[in-house]
């Protein structure tokens, strides 16, 4: 699977105090280039070779004598101040040389909870110097300048050795190099590379047990390993246990287990020979198989070019990711969209044939003088106006049929009238009507009263009730007409003035004598109009 | 790291650093194309919507409009017949009443045709859209002669109402002339009639309210 963290195409570069390994990591194998002895010839040869190598990565393990590690112990700070005082332990333990770092080993739990840190740095930079410059001149990005002893941390920490509370990672290169870091819970404390190169190769397993008990001694010595805990001693080596015969000098004390790299390296994929394996080519084969090499020792100057590619590469693929990020987002809107677009083509298609029908419905429309509206507003109001028109020949009719009752009587003047109702503001269906508000109009009150049907028919009859001599016959004969007119039900009759007052609350004046008695009378007619 | 790169450092990445703009140009360029898409897809079916919604409205108006005249038309043509929804024409009915009071042989009528007012009509305040304006005009005729009996008024006023027109009696007022007469064998004026009467026509064209500054 792709990994954007795995180790990319790299110059894997071993530097001993003799000479520098060069070894390629390309497509997932490792093989090995060419070695350089630090003259000026192999300078130049390293040069053409990087011509080659270019726009590999260039990693660099340095595993020499050079390497320098002391453990203090600093105040508790953190952030800035933390690092300006570290910035200040290296410049005094490490002034002349750029390759040096500083890194919190573990945090004392009494006192004043001192942080235990370890400054550490390449003593001799002109091991380095000549290939450093060769690869700024040439622009090879320099990821990483590490050293054995940090490789071997990274290693533990991979192998999950990091569990074990003191542990010697001891490797033991092809020139006998053999290189003890002792670690507590997985950071480095303490490093050294003691060269067996002149002693005894016949019994290398006993050479290696010598210095691992050393290394104890010392360790206990300067109280960085407690007395009696169990050391976890790891050998890397070409030999197997059999050839070492370590595994069964293990103890209480030292725990012994050998590993041999050669059958380890068989696991990765590598061109190299027997001579080229060695336990530094081991550890970088396994780390490189799940991440990248860490830098521990160059200072930002040498990896000028590497973090130049990075931000290339941060450019690169921040672009490809905005692309990518401005479609994932605008994708829902682009899809909302083509919605939208289908929705509208529906909408169309829904409404071409209503279009079609209004065509249709244009074209078969009546010839018509005025608007459909105007036309109705114009009939339905002509009709309200002609229902109320009213002849006052059918209630003089009616009453002149009511007459003929009573002959003794004479009607002297009718007064038929259509008025106008005034209607109550307030109440619910006066409200309904359209024309209310003209009842009080000087000019229209009328005509509203006769839009909004406010109306009511009065007669107002006035006459004369003859009699020889009787008061009370003249009274009952104008009782009758009244009765008469009353008998149709659409009409309530009034009786504004009778012959005779005979209401005892006021006052009667009359001459009575021989002439025909001749009295007026009033009555007032409410109709009701049928509509 | 401020010092860390040089200008030469820097230039290296041009190519780079114009690949980042450009594709920040295209980010936000493919952004504002989907927010302008979406817009203006948006608005289209805004306005796909708006058109159905008009065309719905439009077939059950014509519809509506169809099933009104029909309705109407007929009614409409009669009055359009009667002169109603015309100017009125108050020789016409001079000329009707002249008419009227031959055919009855009546005695002479004094007629007073008053100034026409006018009112807007309304339409149901329920009506989403209403049609244009109509003006209601209202004459006032007053009317008075002399009876010889009631059977005069009875004839004026029938073939008057059932002239064209539209008219709408408010009052009408009988009178006896002399009331201590009780024979009425001589022929004469006995009672004497006085009516009004409004006189209704609609005016379907009335002129643009203007706006008057003084």
């Amino acid at each position: 699977m792709f990994n954007l963290f795995k180790q990319k195409d790299t110059q894997l570069m071993i530097v001993n105090n003799n000479e520098l390994q060069l070894f390629v990591w390309e497509n997932k194998t490792l093989k090995f280039i060419s070695e350089f002895d630090g003259s000026q010839q192999s300078l130049e040869a390293f040069k053409q070779v990087q011509n080659s190598y270019k726009d590999f990565l260039a990693v660099f393990i340095t595993n020499f004598l050079e390497e320098s590690f002391r453990s203090e112990t600093v105040a508790p700070v953190s952030g800035s101040d933390k690092k300006a005082l570290l910035e200040r332990k290296l410049d005094y333990a490490f002034r002349k040389t750029p390759y040096r770092t500083a890194s919190t080993v573990e945090k004392e739990k009494g006192g004043r909870k001192d942080h235990r840190v370890l400054l550490s740095g390449l003593t001799k930079p002109q091991l380095l110097t000549p290939w450093i410059k060769i690869l700024l001149a040439n622009k090879t990005p320099i990821q990483s300048i590490s050293s054995a002893a940090f490789i071997a941390q990274e290693f533990a920490i991979q192998a999950k050795l990091n569990s074990e509370n003191y542990l010697v990672v001891a490797s033991l290169e092809n020139n006998y190099d053999l290189r003890q870091t002792y670690m507590r819970n997985g950071k480095v404390i303490f490093s050294r590379l003691t060269s067996l190169s002149s002693r005894s190769q016949t019994d290398i397993g006993r050479e290696i047990y010598k210095e691992t008990v050393q290394i104890r001694s010392y360790l206990e010595r300067v109280k960085l390993l407690p007395y009696e805990e169990t050391l976890k001693i790891n050998i890397y080596s070409v030999y197997d246990d059999s050839e070492l015969d370590l595994n069964q000098k293990s103890s209480h004390l030292n725990n012994f287990e050998s590993i041999n790299v050669q059958n380890e390296l068989g696991k990765y994929s590598a061109i190299l020979n027997k001579n080229q394996m060695g336990a530094m080519v081991f550890f970088f084969c396994a780390l490189v198989q799940k991440k990248q090499i860490k830098n521990t020792y160059a200072p930002p100057q040498v990896r000028k070019h590497f973090l130049l590619k990075n931000i290339g590469h941060a450019l690169s693929y921040g672009s490809l990711a905005l692309i990518v990020l401005s479609l994932l987002f605008s994708m829902p809107v682009f899809l909302n969209s083509l919605d939208l677009s289908s929705q509208q083509a529906t909408l169309e298609q829904q409404t071409q044939p209503l279009l079609v029908e209004y065509d249709v419905l244009s074209q078969r429309f009546p010839e018509t003088p005025i608007p459909s509206k105007e036309m109705a507003l114009v009939v339905e109001t002509a009709e309200v106006i002609r229902n109320q028109s009213i002849s006052p020949i059918e209630a003089m009719a009616y009453i002149s049929s009511k007459i003929s009752t009573t002959p003794n009587m004479q009607i002297t003047e009718i007064d038929w009238l259509l008025d106008s109702v005034q209607a109550d503001p307030f109440d619910p269906e006066a409200q309904q009507m359209r024309y209310l508000g003209l009842q009080n109009d000087t000019v229209n009150a009328y005509q509203s009263a006769i839009l909004d049907q406010r109306t009511e028919l009065k007669v107002l009859i006035k006459g004369m009730a003859y009699s020889p001599g009787s008061y009370r016959l003249a009274q009952q004969e104008v009782e009758l007409f009244s009765d008469a007119l009353a008998e149709n039900p659409n009409i309530r009759v009034t009786k504004i003035q009778m012959p005779t007052d005979v209401r005892v609350d006021t006052q009667v004046n009359t001459t009575i004598d021989n002439n025909e008695l001749r009295a007026p009378f009033t009555l007032q007619l409410d109709i009701d109009l049928v509509l | 790291m401020k010092n860390l790169f040089d200008r030469q450092d820097i230039l290296s990445l041009k190519w780079r650093i114009l690949t980042a703009v450009f594709s920040l140009s295209i980010a936000v360029g493919i952004y504002y194309v989907a927010d302008y898409l979406n817009t203006d897809m948006t608005r289209a079916v805004r306005t796909a919507r708006a058109n159905l919604q008009n065309a719905r409205t439009s077939v059950d108006q014509i519809e509506q409009e169809e099933a009104t005249i029909i309705e109407y038309i007929g009614r409409y043509q009669e009055l359009d017949a009667d002169g109603i929804v015309r100017p009125e024409d108050r020789l016409i009915l001079l000329e009707r009443i002249t008419e009227i009071r031959d055919n009855n042989d009546l005695f002479p009528i004094s007629l007073n045709i008053g100034e026409q007012s006018s009112l807007a009509l309304l339409y149901d305040p329920a009506e989403p859209s209403p049609g244009g304006p109509i003006r209601l005009n209202t004459t006032e005729l007053e009317l008075s002669l002399p009876l010889l009996h009631e059977e005069d008024l009875s004839s004026l006023l029938r073939e008057l109402l059932s002239s064209p027109g539209l008219f709408l009696p408010q009052e009408c007022i009988v009178r006896l002339n002399n009331p201590s007469i009780t024979s009425y064998i001589m022929l004469g004026q006995h009672q004497t009639a006085t009516c009004n009467l409004l006189w209704f026509t609609f005016d379907v064209n009335p002129p643009p309210v203007v706006s008057t500054f003084f």
